[in-house]
């Protein structure tokens, strides 16, 4: 669930998603009426098929009741510094808060507020140093005032990546560090220089470089404040301290988890959170296929349930369920932060023309059908997604020139007789991905274009592809950490040049400079139209990949749900603006 | 009976080391990157490293294993150089993904597992030997014809199907039960109705399907045994039916049948896979299976260890009840 595990989620065809059929429900109408009780359900924002946008039973303000989640695995980590993952990170943000928040209400546009600062930034000249005053009357759930430099040191946490693993690196990657610091524990006697607290109520960041985006980099839980007396090192995971509108009351891992309200959070001082229901009941170890029965059945206490699971959990089976006007009226959908692709490894397919060929030759609405179709996603021609689409100035898509459905016959005639075998990668318990493969093979074959598919260990898919040996092709994807380009052009298109970045396509090895020059520069000064003409024209005259499926988020909730809709940041059911009827 | 005690147990640690050792092989020697995976967006090698160390996975095989077993009767020092803390014995080590004690986990998913076990056994031994020794009884007859049906279709069907056929009819459709819950541990946790329904389902899946099997050795055994000589005897002395059936008959039939139980009990307490997922029990042979998907190896290999030590135990409780049962195999 979380934004790697999307990825490999997809890939490893574990998921609903993964062996979902072609889905006639995608057509069933999202906009019906609501359920019993309460305002009627608002409409798809573009009154669209696949119900994204919608909110079921919208502008409900009533406070109380308790909200059940029903999960299948547990989270990985609830500790702000390692907690990484959509299906943690939309609790955690119950929990914790951070010094600037991103506002993304179902059905409404992402946007950057402050959260536990008392405004956005204030940058220097050149955009190195960012400095952020803090609310007063801030509190931790045992009463503590929050000061800057609880904030501090969940900023130092981050650089103790010997011992959470598996956190954001924003932190580490970004800030000045000149004295080599490496974490609370290992420099125990440094100094964060990146991060001064003058006084209890100012914090200044001061990165290596210009960092425009700031405010929305410093959204993510690093900055989730830490009281240095409770923290101790991996068991903060089971416990972490409140600093939000709920506290943990209770902590079973692979069992169960309590969220109470947190007396000593003052709503004040927080206009971010609704803060709802009383309490939220998350209950794990639930069958996948159960889950997805019982949000459908919607009996005792499943009406006030909702989940955090992948696809809301919802299976094949139950698809044509979701046509029923009970059930419809409490399906919702939203796009993901995810972007798939298929990568065209430029330093093995070296000519420009095979990798526009290959393009031009695959069908992707047939690959949208493997997802499970417009419910699952649809056709994307960026590696944009739709969420920070709405935000961009004057956005514009590159214009590929391609059929969705493809067009061997014209990528045929570009090979002009040129014969070309290529190896495409797929992890070798993938049903989707073997799946696309085929269908990629298909249509490759008929523009005369041999494609050889090699089945790569699951455990190693993403390690083969970030290798000095990788596939032809193969199947990626990237999910945003923030909603601007920056947050997606420069890891998907740029990458370091020695690999080691997510950047799968060995783009980088193209030695092409300038291009990621560009890329900086344009970072620099924030101008995201710029970044975006950038990416335009890598994606349609270099051809590094091919942009498949936008990925949406369907869920059903149970009838007592209130407010529900699908968050943009996590792709996930949101539960900040989430009410109960009780 | 001491020796023969003391011979068994000491056969069940070498089995276990045994175990233990090819198991640590197959996971912690195998091809995957434990380190490498774990490592997501904005991963470099520098990070790939420190999450080897943090993960123990830097040190030579050997002394990966001998820490592990050292672990195991003594407990350990675990984690990275700034990150070090105790692991109490039984120390089964740290779950990759969360950190969490893997005994922690264990101790969890037991319970789960034991609920599902002890239940889904009493039901099949108790009517398959039962069906089976009134199949014997009537063979030929429609009793007799009556379970040989049910059995070949308990043999025939598979655990997904039944469980999720009775899902669908009796907690779906017709609402007579309620979804498995997790908080359900045990019968005084809350209370025996409740334990009872929540797991009765996955003990009916089981039973039929196992079951089975109990029905068909039950009554094979019972013909082969109600023909012998002794049988015949019994009968010609005047003993009442009952006597010469369950006591002379039975007990001698049902020595293979405790082999058996002994050795399908073992397996059900390691974790019933397909059983656990489809009721949403996180038992142990559920939280296997997730933590394969994971990679979690520490998991993966104390369930699998966990398993060798309930199969290979219920293996010397069957030898023991056959010195109970059998009086020749005492002599022996």
């Amino acid at each position: 669930m979380n934004r790697r595990r999307v990825m490999v989620a997809t890939v490893a065809g574990t998921a609903a998603v993964a062996l979902i059929a072609a889905c006639s429900s995608s057509k069933s109408n999202n906009n019906g009426g609501g359920a019993s009780g309460g305002a009627s359900s608002a409409p798809a924002s573009a009154g669209n098929a696949a119900g994204l946008g919608k909110v079921i039973q919208p502008g409900y303000t009533t406070k109380g009741g308790t909200v059940n989640i029903l999960s299948d695995a547990n989270f990985e980590h609830l500790d702000p510094v390692n907690n990484y993952v959509t299906n943690s990170g939309e609790l955690g943000r119950l929990i914790y808060r951070t010094l600037t928040f991103i506002e993304d209400t179902p059905g409404g546009k992402p946007a950057i507020k402050p959260d536990l600062a008392e405004n956005l930034g204030t940058p220097s000249a050149d955009k190195k140093t960012w400095t952020y005053k803090l609310r007063t009357g801030l509190k931790f759930e045992d009463g503590t005032p929050i000061t800057s430099k609880d904030i501090k040191y969940a900023v130092e946490r981050s650089f103790a990546t010997d011992i959470y693993k598996d956190g954001a690196t924003y932190m580490t990657d970004l800030l000045e560090n000149p004295n080599g610091y490496a974490g609370p524990y290992a420099s125990p006697t440094k100094d964060l220089e990146g991060v001064q607290t003058p006084d209890d109520n100012t914090i200044v960041f001061k990165y290596a470089s210009a960092q425009p985006e700031s405010d929305w980099i410093l959204s993510l839980f690093y900055t989730a404040p830490v009281p240095k007396a409770k923290d101790d090192k991996q068991n903060y995971d089971f416990h972490p301290v409140s600093s939000g509108p709920y506290k943990i009351s209770s902590y079973t891992p692979d069992k169960s988890l309590t969220l109470v309200r947190n007396s000593n959070w003052d709503p004040a001082s927080d206009p971010n959170r609704p803060a709802l229901p009383d309490s939220f009941v998350e209950t794990f170890g639930i069958d996948l296929p159960t889950i997805s029965q019982r949000l459908i059945a919607d009996q005792g206490a499943d009406k006030n349930a909702v989940t955090l699971e992948n696809s809301g959990a919802l299976q094949n089976a139950d698809l044509p369920k979701i046509k029923d006007p009970s059930v419809n009226a409490r399906f919702t959908n939203g796009a993901t932060p995810c972007v798939d692709y298929e990568v065209l490894n430029v330093q093995k397919i070296k000519d420009v023309n095979v990798r526009k060929a290959i393009a031009m030759a695959i069908n992707r609405q047939a690959i949208a059908t493997v997802y499970g179709g417009a419910i699952f996603g649809s056709v994307i021609d960026t590696i944009v997604s739709p969420s920070i689409q709405s935000t961009v100035p004057n956005f514009a898509p590159p214009n590929l020139g391609l059929k969705p459905t493809g067009d061997p016959a014209a990528a045929k005639a570009m090979l002009n007789g040129q014969s070309v075998t290529i190896h495409y990668g797929v992890a070798n318990t993938s049903v989707k991905q073997k799946t696309v493969a085929t269908q990629i093979q298909n249509d490759l074959k008929a523009a005369g274009i041999n494609v050889v598919i090699d089945q790569i260990p699951q455990s190693s898919y993403y390690k083969t592809l970030r290798s000095s040996s990788p596939p032809d092709m193969a199947r990626a994807g990237w999910c945003w950490d923030w909603p601007t380009m920056a947050s997606v052009t420069p890891p998907v298109l740029g990458g370091n040049a020695d690999l080691t970045s997510w950047n799968a396509n060995n783009f980088s090895m193209t030695k092409d400079t300038t291009v990621f020059k560009n890329i900086a520069a344009d970072v620099s000064s924030a101008n995201s139209s710029g970044l975006n003409d950038i990416t335009n024209q890598q994606l349609s005259q270099v051809w590094p990949l091919l942009t498949t499926i936008s990925s949406n988020d369907p869920n059903v909730v149970g009838s007592n749900i209130r407010n529900g809709g699908v968050s943009t940041i996590f792709g996930e059911i949101d539960l900040n603006t989430m009410g109960v009827q009780h | 009976m001491l020796r023969f005690l003391i011979r068994r147990f000491l056969a069940l640690i070498a089995l276990l080391i045994a175990t233990s050792i090819v198991t640590f092989l197959l996971f912690f020697a195998g091809p995957s990157d434990v380190a490498a995976n774990s490592c997501g967006k904005g991963c470099t090698p520098e990070r790939i490293q420190q999450a080897r160390v943090a993960l123990g996975l830097d040190k030579p095989l050997v002394v990966q294993y001998l820490e592990y077993m050292k672990g195991l009767v003594a407990g350990r020092e675990m984690g990275p150089p700034n990150g070090r803390y105790w692991c109490s014995w039984p120390c089964f080590g740290t779950s990759f993904q969360n950190n969490r004690p893997v005994w922690d986990i264990i101790k969890t998913a037991l319970p789960f597992t034991l609920s599902i076990a002890i239940g889904a056994a009493a039901i099949f031994l108790i009517f398959g030997v039962g069906i089976g020794v009134t199949a014997a009884l009537h063979r030929g007859k429609w009793p007799d014809k009556v379970a040989v049906a049910i059995s070949s279709l308990g043999v025939s069907l598979p655990a997904p199907f039944i469980g999720l056929l009775f899902l669908w009819i009796v907690v779906s459709k017709w609402q007579l039960l309620p979804y498995t819950s997790n908080t359900v541990t045990s019968p005084w946790n809350p209370d025996p109705w409740t334990w009872f329904k929540n797991y009765l389902l996955a003990w009916l899946t089981l039973a039929l399907i196992f079951g089975a099997n109990y029905v068909r050795l039950t009554r094979a055994n019972m013909i082969e045994t109600m023909g012998e000589d002794y049988i015949r005897t019994a009968r010609a002395k005047g003993l009442p039916s009952r006597t010469v059936t369950l006591k002379h008959g039975l007990r001698a039939a049902i020595t293979p049948v405790v082999t058996v139980f002994g050795l399908d009990l073992g397996a059900l307490l390691g974790g019933a896979v397909l059983t656990e997922t489809i009721f949403s029990v996180p038992g142990l042979g559920r939280t296997a299976v997730n933590a394969t998907f994971n990679q979690d190896l520490p998991i993966v290999m104390a369930v699998v260890l966990f398993s060798a030590f309930f199969i290979i135990f219920a293996n010397i409780i069957v030898d023991i009840l056959y010195a109970v049962i059998d009086p020749r195999v005492r002599l022996n």
